[in-house]
């Protein structure tokens, strides 16, 4: 009995530690902001070095924005139309998380007192991983590369007014591909509402003959206020019928739903 | 007579303080909150965190051939939202005092045993701006993710860095990982 408790013990015990692995964190890993034209607004990010080693950050801003595959793009700070770079400010310009230790961050956004009352803004805040001394190439003759590791915490700021939270679908199609193996449905999905939008986009075929249904993986995404993005559905191998599809988007936060609904032949 | 009375009376009182008692019990109540917040984290055994990838050039051979250094767990994320890795050099060349070799020489992708980390993953021929490595990986902890460093023979036999001066030519390739 007693070896069977020990037993146990040290399966929890392992269990923990796995779950305590050493690694470097940050929480969360979006600042939502929000507040009247003029005012400071403070939010703090924690980032948690749990393995042996000091680690010592830069912290810089740059501008996203994402295009319609949902793919993010980073540009310079202050580049884009919605950028909030220029608002937001840390005490330091560099952390030192020590090894076995938490450092919380004050994020400060300066909301200035002619910011628009109804345009969301947005920019991102990295920790860059600083090389220290002892991470330099080892290699004699060659070429040398040192890897570094960096995070990027997205900053948003909607203003007070912005409550309307809608998604649009504006169109569901088969996109045309040759390899018939690897057919795809595009959904195209607008952020009509002024806030940003998190929502789970799920697609549901059912054979009109059999009355099979097939449900695809749903695919997450977020989206900023009059934006637009196209959701890919991978279609299983060599499907083949009258098909109707419908798509589903849930909305984080609501219980407000959208559905589309298109025949297709395959 | 009069002590049976007694004994009803008491039981009875007790049955009354006893359910009081009971239905007090009851009511009282306690309010468990499960606050979630997003994570993202790099586990520090990622080779991935302040390592060196090295290629030596010490006869013809190597530079005939493509060379791949293939790093295992290059990068083991824990994310609570689906995420992507971008990639990018710390600047165009690798440097050796005034002697370079643009990044270009150097692609980066999957292995092909890629680990656990899902999502796209595309081949990255490296520059100093943010490339995509890996897009909308789903959520999930610990996810590995194996890469193949790899300078193919086409560049090592070239002018970009046949006839280099001898020496190590270095620079930073940085990951950047970021929720959905």
């Amino acid at each position: 009995m007693r070896k069977f408790i020990y037993l146990f013990v040290f399966f929890i015990l392992t269990g923990a530690s796995s779950i305590l692995a050493q690694s470097i964190s940050m929480s969360p890993t979006r600042l939502f902001f929000t507040g009247s034209p003029g005012e400071k607004v403070t939010q703090t990010v924690t980032l948690q070095n749990s393995s042996d080693k000091d680690y010592v950050f830069n912290l810089n801003y740059k501008d996203w924005m994402r295009e319609e595959d949902g793919n993010k793009v980073y540009l310079d700070a202050g580049s884009s139309k919605t950028s909030n770079a220029s608002w937001m400010s840390t005490l330091e310009n560099a952390v030192t998380v020590p090894a076995k230790s938490t450092k919380e961050i004050v994020v400060s956004m300066q909301i200035p007192a002619t910011a628009s009352k109804s345009a969301v803004t947005n920019s991102m805040l990295f920790f860059t991983q600083l090389p220290q001394q002892a991470d330099q190439a080892k290699v004699q003759n060659g070429i040398g590369i040192i890897t570094l590791f960096e995070v990027g915490l997205h900053i948003f700021y909607t203003p007070p007014g912005n409550q309307v939270k809608s998604l649009d679908i504006t169109n569901i199609s088969e996109l045309s591909n040759d390899h018939a193996a690897e057919r795809k449905v595009a959904v195209n999905i607008h952020n009509d509402g002024n806030t940003i939008n998190d929502a789970t986009v799920e697609f549901e075929l059912t054979d009109t003959d059999s009355g099979k249904e097939i449900k695809l993986p749903a695919i997450s995404i977020s989206m900023l206020p009059d934006s637009n993005q196209t959701v890919q559905f991978s279609l299983p191998e060599n499907i083949s019928g009258n098909f109707l599809g419908v798509v589903i988007i849930k909305m984080a936060g609501s219980n407000d739903l959208r559905v589309g609904e298109k025949n297709f032949k395959f | 007579m009069k002590k049976q009375i007694v004994i009803a009376a008491l039981t009875f009182g007790a049955i009354l303080f006893g359910t009081n008692h009971a239905q007090a019990q009851n009511t009282a109540t306690t309010t468990v909150n499960i606050t979630l917040n997003d994570v993202i984290s790099i586990d520090a055994g990622s080779t991935a965190i302040g390592n060196t990838v090295d290629f030596n050039y010490a006869t013809a051979a190597d530079y005939n051939s493509d060379q791949t250094v293939t790093k295992a767990n290059s990068l083991k994320v824990t994310s609570t939202k689906n995420f992507n890795v971008k990639v990018k050099a710390g600047g165009t060349s690798f440097v050796n005092g005034t002697n370079l070799i643009p990044v270009s020489v150097l692609t980066i992708k999957a292995a092909t045993a890629s680990g656990t980390m899902g999502g796209t993953k595309n081949a990255v021929v490296l520059s100093s701006s943010d490339q995509t490595l890996v897009s909308n990986a789903p959520l999930g902890s610990a996810l590995t993710l194996n890469l193949d460093y790899t300078i193919p023979a086409s560049k090592s036999s070239s002018s970009d860095i046949l006839g280099k001066p001898a020496g190590t030519y270095t620079q930073t390739v940085t990951y950047t990982a970021t929720a959905l």
